[in-house]
Formats: structure tokens, C-alpha cells, sequence
């Protein structure tokens, strides 16, 4: 599949400084050498806990944040685009086919300015249509949104969070965009509204051939509607693969534990009889290059505190950064199948 | 659940609020009774609106100024110091309160890093509590308190927590600072608003995992408020769906979520998107949440229900009646089926 995004050993650092008179530095990778590939038409959902990175991946590629080192290439009509060395002027082009949801769409939406305002800013922005048109455009976009045209001279403040976050999708696809980041688009939103706008991206995407950078932290939702996961641990990518295949058979022991955390609906497969041991050791101290996930690893082997993993093929299509699965240290036999792995409860609802 | 052995700790009868806002008078809680046991966790689930929140106010005497109760309305709590003690008749200086709140009514808040101040160590919080609650003790003895319920929670190191302030502590330690902070005093009802919310999901597991430890060795009452069914799947021993400040359907929690009887819960539990359903569109409710000042009449859940019968509905008010195994839920389309004598089920159709 061709792709239309592909991220090469991306790095994202934020200098910390600490102290009075910031004496000492300190780095923080809130992404570290990620590559990843985003075949054109699949949506790609990006999980992790809260502070691993996945947003500030997500904003490294609308330009929203200056990564440190890497590239990203965007694939346009034959034409590879390196977005990181793009000047200022040529984005205003490209921001024609790249576009972002945002998390919030209480505060992702000016309140000083009309529904129509807001959908239409991005046309008169990139001034793509004549100023006639562009009314027509607004209402023919808010319409397939669900929004009501009588709803448009109204401000923000009078619509609820789904439809506010309706707005924000209007306004995102308004440009007939290729790639949209969509950053959480409905953790704020309340379940029965949150199926409406899963809903409206679904459709979305197949009526106008979208591609999707989903992020988002509730599995549930994700797993919906992603073809392919990217799991992120601080920094890094720790396993790629498709959807189902990660769900039913996850291999990395993070993805293992993320997935035996999920509630499930139909039954109580959180709290059970017997104690669950939690793995974590506070007395390593992890160097440079140990495994960002060995405290926590109930595998942990010499090899995963001197060597980092690298993301491997483990079959045409899985990608896992685990020495489980790369290191002869591990024999491989003596590694207990999923179903007996402490953490490998998977999901099975 | 064991109603005959466990007595009842808490009754709320026909309670019902009202806010006076701008343009009208919102109903935010109407007609709302259920009964919470000793040692049990009772779930409250609903959306933005549903009333969960001001009925926790209520239980805890902090309702806003501008929230008005109706007369009728009744919070029996079954105090060791004052015995039966109907809560809705303290006033809001009244003294009895600060002996109930925090020593015999605790609550764990959604946000932990909102709770806690940052210029305050750990040891501070647990010094202000059991100074309140339980006076006359020298600052060894509360260090040997709070270090014991840290260690109950979790914590790894104690002594060097009680020294750390609360910036120094990730989210899922703040939230176990807290509910050591809140069991110190040994209370015998827990309000829990959405504690895990604001978590990871894999910390969240930890501390669902450790609410249930400790109401069990605790012996506690837990009314658990989270708008997650799955979180409340795991933990709550009954469940209780609210919509737009009414009770919808009450049972256990398996019962409710597994074979949801309103149309409400069936479509709640159905707009849960999985990787299963992969590929098919979510069931999604028409419309949305009304405005609270444009309640609709007669069934609050009419404009939006599938299974809406045109003569009744929106007329008349729907009772909360019993169905079988102690559920009771609010639907005149299930009075329909029950007087008919066919089992209803609602989560087959549609």
C-alpha cells in the first residue's frame, strides 16, 4: 500500500532547566526515534498513557511543535514533501491537505466568532475560492455534518460538546483534506454522543478516501476505528501491527498490560479472586540506552538494561521493540504463551 | 446481595433539587429514592446532567446557594454517634455536620492534583485531618497513623511520602495519598466522584483493584459515580442509571449491563464502540442531551427513545416500578410488556 505519511527517526526533546539559576539541564524525549509508516487510506490509531508522547507526535507533524532531529515526508501526487525543512510559505499550501481535530472543542473554537466564521476562516484564509462561494461551500459541509443551517449565525457557546466538536470537524474537512490528525476527538464527549462523531469520521473517511492519525487513550474507542495500532511508551513506539492482531495475540509485555487494564463491559475480568501482582522495581537505575519499560517488565533480563530494543519485524506486518523477542538471551521456549503471562488477560468481549 | 444481613446506611427518599438559573428553573434531581446497604458498592452511572453529582452535594450538605430542596425529599444516614439522622435538615453551619463529613462520610475526588495544593507536604493533609477528626494526638502518633493507611494504599515508602509534597507524586499516587487521607478517620460511607477518571487505564485498574481491598477489609459503603459502565461493571455490586436528575433503571450490576431493561441502558451499553464491532456504524441515541431549561414533558427520555408509545410518553410520567430479581426501572413500554406477561428485551431489537 502506498504510503502518504512516513516518519523517520523522529526526535522531539524539550530542554528542562532546574534549579535557581538553572545550573544543571535536563532533557525530556517526549519522542524518541520514531518511524512510522501511514499507508494512504487506513486509519492509524496512536495509544499510550498520558505524558508517552503520542500528542506531541501528532503536532510535530502539522508543524505545531519543532522537532529535534528526524524527518517527515508526505507523499503528494507523486511528490515526496519533507514537512520538517518546509519554509512557512509552502505550508500554507500543504496545510490544504494536512488538518487537525483537537481534543477540546471548548476551547478549540474561538468564541468571538460565529459557527459560519468558523468554518469557512480556513477558505478565506487560503483564499482557494472565490468569496461568493464560500457560503455555499460552509453550508454544503455543515449539512453533511448534521449541523443545522439555521444553527450558523450562532456562537459557540450555545451548542453542546458534540456538536461544538461537530464544528471542528466541519472546519477540518472543509478543505477536502488527504491526512487528519485527529487528537482525542471525543474524550470529552459523553458516550452517546461520542458514537455519533465515530460515527461521522467513519463516514468521512471512506465517502472523501481520508487517512487518519487517531489518537487516543481509551482503547475501546481506538480499537474501533484504527486498521493498524501504534503502542507508545515514554517516547518510543513499542509495537505496531494491525487491530485485531493486537487485541487478540499483543506480544510487547506494555501492550500485554494495557490490554489486561481495559474494563470490559460484559463481565468483571479486573477484579478477580486471587491477588494480581504488579510489577514494578523502583531500585534500577536505568542508563541511556536500558528499556524505558523494565521497571515495570516482569521479564526483565541484563540485556534489557544495557541494550535498548530496536523495532523489529516479527512478521510482514507487526513491529514489536522487545528483546523478548529480538535477544537469544531469551529462549524462547522457556517464555510463557500469552495466556499464561501474568498480564495477558486478552480482551474478550 | 445479602439485603437481610446487611442493615441499610443510607436511604434517599423522593429527593428532589432545583437551581434557580437564568430563563427558568432547572430540575436537576427529581424524585430520586434508593437505599444503599452496609458493604456495598453502589454504582451511579449517567451522562453530563443526569443529576449524578448534585445528589453526591446533597449527601454531603455542600450544595450550591442557588439549589433549592424540595420539602418531601429525605437522606437518611445511619450515624454511630447521632443514630438515624435525616441529612436534608442540617443546616449548612450546623455542627453536627463536620462531625459526619470526613469522619463518618469521607469522599475521593476525580481530579487528585486539583485536591491536593502544592505548597503543603503530605504530612500536613494527614496532620489537618485527624486534628479535626480525631483531636489530642501527638505528631508521632498521626505519623504512625498516616504511614500505616499510606502503606495500606499502596504506597512504597511511607515515611519519605509523607515528606514529599504533592507535585513530587504521579497521578495514581496522589489518588492513593487520597484515599488514605480519606479512610484515616475510619468512615463508614465513601462518596468515590469518578475517582478514576482522571487516570491511565493501567493505573486505573490498580486503584479499582485497590477500592475493593479496602472496602472489603474497611467494611465500607461506596457509592462509586462514573459515566464508564465498564468501571462500574468491575466494581459496583448494584448500579443505578440516571438521566436528566431521574432513576432510570436500578438492579444488579449484572443484570443491568449485561440485560439492560430500559431503552436508556440498552442504548448506553450499545454506544460502547469495540474492535469487534469494527466496520458496522455504533448504535448512537437520536438527538442529544436536551437543554435542562427545555425539559421535556412526560418521560424525560421520550424525544430520544426508539420505543416511544405515541399516547402515553410524552403525557404522562412514567413510575419507577419492580421487575423480577429486585430491578426496578421507569419505561412505559415495559409496564406494557409486564401487564402482557412477555418478557421484555429490550437489547434484542433495534
Amino acid at each position: 500500500m502506498k504510503p502518504i505519511l512516513e516518519i523517520k527517526d523522529l526526535k522531539v526533546y524539550y530542554q528542562l532547566s532546574k534549579g535557581f539559576f538553572q545550573k544543571s539541564k535536563q532533557t525530556i524525549k517526549a519522542v524518541n526515534k520514531v518511524s512510522l509508516n501511514i499507508p494512504k487510506g487506513q486509519t492509524i490509531g496512536l495509544v499510550g498513557e498520558s505524558g508517552c508522547g503520542k500528542t506531541t507526535l501528532g503536532r510535530t507533524i502539522l508543524n505545531l511543535v519543532q522537532p529535534t532531529s528526524g524527518q517527515i515526508y508526505f507523499y503528494k501526487d507523486q511528490e515526496k514533501i519533507d514537512l520538517t525543512s518546509l519554509e512557512a510559505k509552502k505550508w500554507k499550501t500543504l496545510r490544504k491537505h494536512i488538518q487537525m481535530i483537537f481534543q477540546d472543542p471548548y476551547t478549540s473554537l474561538n468564541p468571538r466568532m460565529t459557527i459560519r466564521d468558523i468554518i469557512a476562516e480556513p477558505l478565506v484564509n487560503l483564499k482557494i475560492y472565490p468569496k461568493k462561494e464560500i457560503n455555499d461551500k460552509v453550508e454544503e459541509i455543515a449539512t453533511r455534518c448534521n449541523l443545522h443551517l439555521s444553527h450558523l449565525s450562532r456562537f459557540p457557546h450555545t451548542f453542546s460538546g458534540g456538536q461544538r466538536q461537530r464544528v471542528a470537524i466541519a472546519r477540518a474537512l472543509i478543505l477536502k483534506p488527504d491526512f487528519i490528525v485527529c487528537d482525542e476527538p471525543v474524550s470529552a464527549l459523553d458516550v452517546s454522543t461520542q458514537a455519533d462523531i465515530l460515527n461521522l469520521l467513519t463516514e468521512f473517511k471512506l465517502d472523501f478516501d481520508l487517512t487518519y492519525l487517531f489518537i487516543g487513550h481509551d482503547l475501546s474507542v481506538v480499537a474501533y476505528i484504527s486498521d493498524v495500532i501504534a503502542v507508545m511508551y515514554k517516547g518510543r513506539l513499542v509495537e505496531t501491527g494491525p487491530t485485531d492482531q493486537i487485541f487478540t495475540t499483543p506480544k510487547h509485555p506494555y501492550t500485554q498490560l494495557l490490554l489486561s487494564s481495559v474494563p470490559a463491559i460484559d463481565q468483571r475480568n479486573l477484579i478477580q479472586d486471587q491477588e494480581i501482582t504488579i510489577f514494578e522495581r523502583n531500585d534500577l537505575t536505568l542508563g541511556e540506552k536500558s528499556c524505558p519499560f523494565l521497571p515495570r517488565c516482569p521479564y526483565g533480563e541484563t540485556i534489557c538494561l544495557n541494550q535498548e530494543p530496536e523495532l523489529i519485524p516479527i512478521s510482514s506486518e507487526r513491529f514489536v521493540a522487545c528483546h523478548l523477542f529480538s535477544s537469544s538471551q531469551f529462549d524462547q521456549s522457556t517464555i510463557a504463551q500469552p495466556e499464561e503471562r501474568p498480564h495477558a488477560t486478552t480482551l474478550s468481549h | 446481595m445479602n439485603r437481610d444481613q446487611n442493615p441499610t446506611l443510607l436511604q434517599v427518599k423522593n429527593l428532589t433539587v432545583c437551581f434557580r438559573a437564568h430563563g427558568g428553573t432547572i430540575l436537576a434531581v427529581n424524585d430520586l429514592s434508593f437505599d444503599l446497604n452496609k458493604n456495598q458498592i453502589l454504582g451511579i452511572v449517567g451522562e453530563s446532567g443526569s443529576g449524578k453529582s448534585v445528589t453526591m452535594q446533597n449527601i454531603l450538605g455542600i450544595l450550591p446557594k442557588n439549589g433549592i430542596v424540595d420539602p418531601n425529599s429525605q437522606i437518611k444516614f445511619n450515624s454511630s454517634r447521632y443514630g438515624e439522622i435525616d441529612l436534608l435538615k442540617l443546616k449548612p453551619k450546623e455542627k453536627k455536620w463536620f462531625k459526619l463529613r470526613g469522619s463518618e462520610i469521607g469522599i475521593i475526588f476525580q481530579e487528585p492534583s486539583a485536591v491536593l495544593s502544592p505548597i503543603y507536604k503530605i504530612f500536613a493533609y494527614f496532620k489537618e485531618v485527624i486534628d479535626l477528626h480525631l483531636p489530642g494526638k501527638s505528631k508521632t502518633e498521626i505519623e504512625q497513623m498516616a504511614a500505616d493507611m499510606l502503606a495500606k494504599v499502596g504506597i512504597p515508602n511511607p515515611s519519605q511520602c509523607l515528606a514529599q509534597y504533592p507535585f513530587e507524586l504521579s497521578g495514581g499516587m496522589k489518588q492513593r495519598v487520597l484515599i488514605a487521607l480519606t479512610l484515616v478517620t475510619r468512615p463508614k460511607l465513601i462518596i468515590a466522584d469518578e475517582p478514576t477518571t482522571a487516570l491511565d487505564v493501567t493505573v486505573q485498574a490498580q486503584i479499582l483493584r485497590l477500592l475493593k481491598k479496602l472496602q472489603q477489609e474497611f467494611e465500607l459503603s461506596i457509592i462509586f459515580i462514573s459515566h464508564n459502565l465498564g468501571v462500574i461493571r468491575q466494581i459496583a455490586d448494584q448500579v443505578l442509571v440516571m438521566y436528566l436528575g431521574e432513576a432510570m433503571e436500578l438492579g444488579l450490576t449484572e443484570d443491568v449491563i449485561n440485560r439492560p431493561l430500559h431503552p436508556y441502558t440498552s442504548l448506553l451499553v450499545k454506544a460502547i464502540p469495540h474492535f469487534k464491532s469494527k466496520g458496522n456504524p455504533l448504535v448512537t441515541m437520536p438527538g442529544s442531551i436536551p437543554n435542562p431549561l427545555e425539559r421535556p414533558t412526560g418521560c424525560p427520555f421520550h424525544p430520544r427513545c426508539p420505543f416511544v408509545l405515541n399516547d402515553v410518553c410524552s403525557k404522562q410520567h412514567p413510575a419507577f416500578i419492580n421487575y423480577e430479581n429486585g430491578r426496578k426501572s421507569r419505561c412505559f413500554y415495559l409496564e406494557k410488556h409486564k401487564s402482557r406477561g412477555v418478557p421484555v428485551e429490550t437489547h434484542f431489537r433495534n
